[in-house]
C-alpha cells in the first residue's frame, strides 16, 4: 500500500475540524449557537472536501475523501437532529435547515460517488460503499418526506402501527 | 487470509455494529412490545360490556340497601333483596366487586371495595358505611354515593414485575393487576378502572397496585413487592343516576360517549359554557386549572392568551344559546383582559396585552386572541364590545407585520425584549383575528393584512432552497385560511389549509377497525402516556374548518368530514358529564369541563375553549342554520356604535 500524502492528510484534518465543529457546538449549547454559523460550517467543510478531492490521486486517498464526505453527511444529520431536539425550529429560519440539509446531502452523495469509483482498487472503499449509499438513501428519504405527501402518509402509518404495538 | 474473506469479515462487522446500534435505539421498545399480549378466551369480549340484568340487580340492591341503612332501618336481608331483584339468585362466584365512591376529597373518597362472594349485598353496604366517618354516613350524604360493580373475568396474563419498559406491558384502564402471595388465600385485585381513576403514570401502575394492596388489604410492603403480578380484565358497570335505570357498561374508567349528533354537540357546548360561567370569578379571572381529583383550583402561571381564548369561546356559546349569565361572565373576563392591556406609548391608539409573571411580554398571540374575543363579543351582542380596545389590538397586529407579510412574535414594549423566537401559532391567531375583524367591519385594510400574513405563512414559512421543511399542525391558521377562502378565494391557500388538516389527521387514530373504540379520533402518544384528549379540541377546530371548506369547495368528498366526526367523538367522550364523573370528589364542579387525557383529569381553561370552538365548528356541518363562525356581518346589521367607531378608526 502506498502512503497517503501529508498534504492530503492535512486537508482532510481541516475537513474533519470544520465538519465536526457544527455538531460539537450544537451538542454543547444548542440554544446559544448562532444558526447562521451552524448553517455555514457544513458548506465550508464541503468546499474544503472538494479541494481535497482534487489532490486525491490514489484509490486509498479517494476512499479517505469519500469517507470524509460521508462523515460530513452524518455531521449534518446530527446538527439537524440536535436542532429539532432543542426545538430550534422556533428560532431558526427555514434556510438554516435547508442549507444544512443540502450541504449534508451533497457531501454524502459526493463521498458515495468517490467510494463507488474507488471500490475496485481500495478495500476501505469497498467496505464503506454500502454505508455511504445508506447515508445517501437517508437524505433521499428525508427529501422525499418533505416533498411528497404520500411519504408523509407512510410515515404516519408507521407511527400509528408503532402506537398500536404499544397501546391497546 | 485472502481479500474475499477479509471483506466479508469487514462487512459482517459493519452490519453487526449497525445492528447493535439499531437494537440500542429500538431494542427496548420492541422488547417492551413483546411483553404485551392478550388473555386467552377473551378474544370475543366486547370493548364495552353489554347490559347485564345481574349487574343491574346488584347495583339496584346496593342502592336499596343504602336507602334503608341511611334511614336507620338496618341492612335489608338477602331474602328481601332476592325477592325484589330475582336476578340475584344467579349471582356466581365471579368474583364480583362492589365499589363505593364518596364524593369528597381525601381518603374517604375511596373507592371502598367489597368482594361479593358471600352474596350478602345488604351487609356489604353496611360494611362499607361502617368504614366511613359519620359525616359521610348520613342519609343525605349516602344519597350522593356512587356505586360501580366489576365482574372479574377468567384468564390471566403474566406481567413483568415492573410492568415492562415505561409500563408498556399494561394498558391503563383496561388491565387490572392481580397480586398473589402465598400468605393470602385470595389474591388482591387492583381493578382496571383504578389505573385511570387514581392517575398513576403508566410505568407506575404495578407499583400503584402494590401500594393499593398495602392500603386497602393491609399487606406489608414486602409482601406486595414479593407478590406474583398478573394482568386480568373485568366487565364493569356504574349505576344509573337516581337508580332504577339499567346499569351502564364502562371501559377504561369511562362511559361509551354520546352519539355524534347535533343535539349532543349543542348540549356539550352548553355544558362547557356552564362550566366556564361557574369558573369565572367576580373580577373576571377564569380558573386556570381545576384539579378535579383534589377539587382544587389554581391560577399559578395564569396565561392571558388562554384567558382571551377562553372568553372568545364563551361568546361562541352565547351565540348558540343566548345565555345572559354566560355573556355577563364573558363580559367580566374581557374587563379583566382590558385591565391588563397597555397602550403603545410610541404609537398612540395601538394596544397590546402583557402576559407573564415577573417578566411581562407583549405576545402577538395575545393581541390575536384578544381581537378574536372582542369580535366574537360584538357578534354575540351587537353594541357590546370595547371598540377602542378591539381596533387598538388590530392596529398593533398590523404594526407587528413586516412588508412581506411575516409577523414578529414579540413586541419590544419596554426595550428589554430580545427574543428571536418565532411562534408557530401566534401568526395564525393574528391572521384569524384580522379576518374576523374584516367580517365584522367590512374594512378592506384588515382583509389585506390578513391575506398578506396568510400568504407569507403559506408560501414562505418553512420554505427555502427548494424544500418545504414541514407543514405544522397549526389549527389557528387552518381556520383563518378556511374563512379567508370565503371572501378571497385562492387555490394555494385552500390547498395549504387541507395540507394542514392532513398533517393533523396523519398522526391521529382514524381507523375504526384498528383504534380502540374509546380512542378513535385521538392523537398518538408516547410509550408511557395516553393520548391527549385536550388536543381533540384544538384539532377539532382545524378539522371541522377543513370539513366546512370541503363541503363548499369539494362537493361529494367527505374525507375531512369523516376526520372531523371521529375527532368529535373523542371530544364528547372526554367531557365530564353525569355519565363519567362517578369517581370525582366533586362531580358537579367538573361537569362540562374537558380533561387533559383519559387518565389525567385536570381541566385547564384552554382545554375547554378549544373543545367549545371545535364543537361550534361542527354545528354548521349538521345544520346550516347553526351559528356561522365566519359570519360576514352585513353593513345594515352593524350596530350604530360600531359604525361610529369604525368611521373614527379610519
Amino acid at each position: 500500500m502506498r502512503s497517503v500524502g501529508k498534504g492530503l492528510l492535512a486537508a482532510l484534518l481541516l475537513v474533519v475540524l470544520l465538519g465536526a465543529a457544527g455538531p460539537v457546538l450544537m451538542s454543547v449549547d444548542p440554544k446559544g449557537v448562532a444558526p447562521t454559523l451552524v448553517a455555514l460550517l457544513p458548506w465550508a467543510a464541503f468546499v474544503a472536501l472538494l479541494g481535497t478531492s482534487r489532490v486525491a490521486r490514489q484509490p486509498l486517498e479517494q476512499a479517505l475523501v469519500g469517507l470524509g464526505g460521508g462523515a460530513l453527511g452524518a455531521a449534518a444529520l446530527s446538527i439537524l437532529s440536535l436542532a429539532v431536539a432543542a426545538e430550534r425550529q422556533n428560532y431558526w429560519d427555514a434556510w438554516h435547515f435547508s442549507s444544512t440539509f443540502w450541504a449534508g446531502a451533497l457531501a454524502s452523495l459526493f463521498g458515495a460517488t468517490l467510494l463507488v469509483r474507488a471500490r475496485r482498487d481500495s478495500r476501505l472503499a469497498s467496505s464503506l460503499v454500502v454505508v455511504a449509499c445508506a447515508l445517501v438513501f437517508v437524505f433521499f428519504a428525508i427529501w422525499a418526506w418533505m416533498t411528497f405527501s404520500f411519504v408523509q402518509d407512510i410515515e404516519g402509518a408507521v407511527a400509528r402501527w408503532a402506537w398500536h404495538l404499544t397501546h391497546g | 487470509m485472502s481479500t474475499g474473506p477479509r471483506r466479508g469479515v469487514l462487512v459482517a462487522s459493519i452490519v453487526l455494529v449497525l445492528g447493535l446500534a439499531a437494537f440500542v435505539w429500538i431494542g427496548r421498545p420492541v422488547r417492551a412490545a413483546l411483553q404485551r399480549g392478550t388473555i386467552d378466551g377473551l378474544e370475543d369480549e366486547p370493548f364495552y360490556p353489554d347490559p347485564d340484568p345481574l349487574a343491574d340487580a346488584i347495583l339496584g340492591a346496593a342502592r336499596l340497601a343504602t336507602v334503608e341503612i341511611g334511614a336507620e332501618r338496618g341492612a335489608p336481608d338477602q331474602q328481601l333483596l332476592r325477592f325484589k331483584f330475582p336476578e340475584l339468585h344467579s349471582l356466581d362466584e365471579g368474583p364480583w366487586y362492589l365499589s363505593l365512591y364518596v364524593p369528597t376529597t381525601g381518603e374517604e373518597r375511596g373507592p371502598h371495595v367489597v368482594r361479593l362472594a358471600s352474596n350478602q349485598i345488604g351487609l356489604a353496604v353496611q360494611a362499607l358505611r361502617d368504614r366511613l366517618p359519620p359525616q359521610h354516613a348520613t342519609a343525605e350524604a349516602m344519597a350522593a354515593w356512587r356505586f360501580k360493580v366489576d365482574r372479574v373475568l377468567p384468564g390471566r396474563r403474566d406481567l413483568p414485575a415492573n410492568g415492562g419498559l415505561r409500563g408498556v406491558a399494561v394498558d391503563p384502564g383496561l388491565d387490572g393487576i392481580e397480586l398473589t402471595h402465598s400468605r393470602y388465600e385470595q389474591p388482591f385485585h387492583y381493578l382496571p378502572s383504578w389505573s385511570v381513576e387514581r392517575e398513576p403514570k403508566r410505568r407506575r401502575i404495578v407499583r400503584d397496585a402494590q401500594k393499593a394492596a398495602e392500603e386497602l388489604a393491609g399487606w406489608s410492603q414486602g409482601e406486595a413487592r414479593e407478590a406474583t403480578v398478573r394482568a386480568f380484565r373485568s366487565r364493569a358497570w356504574v349505576e344509573a343516576l337516581g337508580g332504577g335505570a339499567p346499569a351502564r357498561g364502562i371501559q377504561r374508567g369511562n362511559a361509551p360517549g354520546k352519539e355524534t349528533t347535533k343535539e349532543n354537540v349543542i348540549e356539550a357546548a352548553r355544558l362547557a359554557g356552564d362550566f366556564l360561567r361557574r369558573e369565572t370569578a367576580a373580577n373576571g379571572r377564569i380558573t386556570y386549572v381545576y384539579e378535579t381529583m383534589d377539587d382544587d383550583r389554581s391560577n399559578k402561571n395564569y396565561n392571558m392568551l388562554r384567558h382571551a381564548g377562553t372568553a372568545y369561546s364563551m361568546f361562541q356559546v352565547v351565540r348558540l344559546t343566548g345565555d345572559d349569565d354566560l355573556f355577563a361572565a364573558g363580559e367580566r373576563a374581557m374587563g379583566y383582559f382590558r385591565s391588563r392591556m397597555k397602550e403603545d406609548e410610541a404609537h398612540r391608539g395601538e394596544w397590546y396585552i402583557l402576559d407573564g409573571g415577573r417578566r411581562k411580554r407583549a405576545k402577538l398571540g395575545g393581541a390575536g386572541l384578544g381581537l378574536l374575543a372582542y369580535v366574537e363579543m360584538e357578534k354575540a351582542r351587537p353594541g357590546s364590545t370595547d371598540y377602542e380596545a378591539m381596533f387598538g389590538l388590530a392596529r398593533h397586529i398590523v404594526r407587528m407585520q413586516h412588508e412581506d407579510g411575516e409577523f414578529e412574535s414579540f413586541y419590544d414594549w419596554n426595550g428589554q425584549e430580545n427574543s428571536t423566537r418565532k411562534s408557530t401559532f401566534y401568526p395564525g391567531e393574528a391572521v384569524l383575528g384580522l379576518t374576523r375583524l374584516h367580517q365584522l367591519t367590512g374594512d378592506q385594510r384588515w382583509l389585506d393584512a390578513a391575506v398578506k400574513g396568510a400568504d407569507w405563512l403559506v408560501h414562505e414559512r418553512w420554505v427555502a432552497l427548494g424544500l418545504r421543511i414541514y407543514v405544522p399542525m397549526d389549527a389557528w391558521l387552518t381556520q383563518a385560511l378556511v374563512e379567508l377562502d370565503r371572501v378571497a378565494p385562492d387555490d394555494d391557500r385552500r390547498d395549504y389549509a387541507f395540507a394542514l388538516a392532513d398533517s393533523i389527521a396523519r398522526h391521529k387514530l382514524m381507523d375504526p377497525d384498528k383504534a380502540p373504540p374509546d380512542l378513535l379520533g385521538s392523537d398518538l402518544s408516547g410509550l408511557g402516556s395516553m393520548p391527549l384528549a385536550a388536543n381533540a379540541g384544538s384539532f377539532g377546530e382545524a378539522l371541522s374548518a377543513a370539513a366546512r371548506m370541503e363541503q363548499r369547495r369539494l362537493p361529494g368528498s367527505d374525507r375531512y368530514r369523516t376526520f372531523a366526526m371521529r375527532n368529535l367523538g373523542m371530544q364528547l367522550r372526554h367531557q365530564f358529564t353525569e355519565a363519567n364523573d362517578w369517581f370525582l370528589p366533586n362531580p358537579e364542579a367538573a361537569r362540562g369541563g374537558f380533561r387533559e387525557r383519559p387518565n389525567v383529569h385536570e381541566i385547564r381553561n384552554d382545554y375547554v375553549q378549544h373543545n367549545i370552538s371545535g364543537l361550534m365548528g361542527m354545528l354548521p356541518l349538521f345544520d346550516e342554520a347553526m351559528p356561522d363562525l365566519g359570519l360576514q356581518v352585513d353593513a345594515a346589521e352593524r350596530h350604530p356604535d360600531l359604525v361610529r367607531a369604525l368611521e373614527a378608526s379610519r
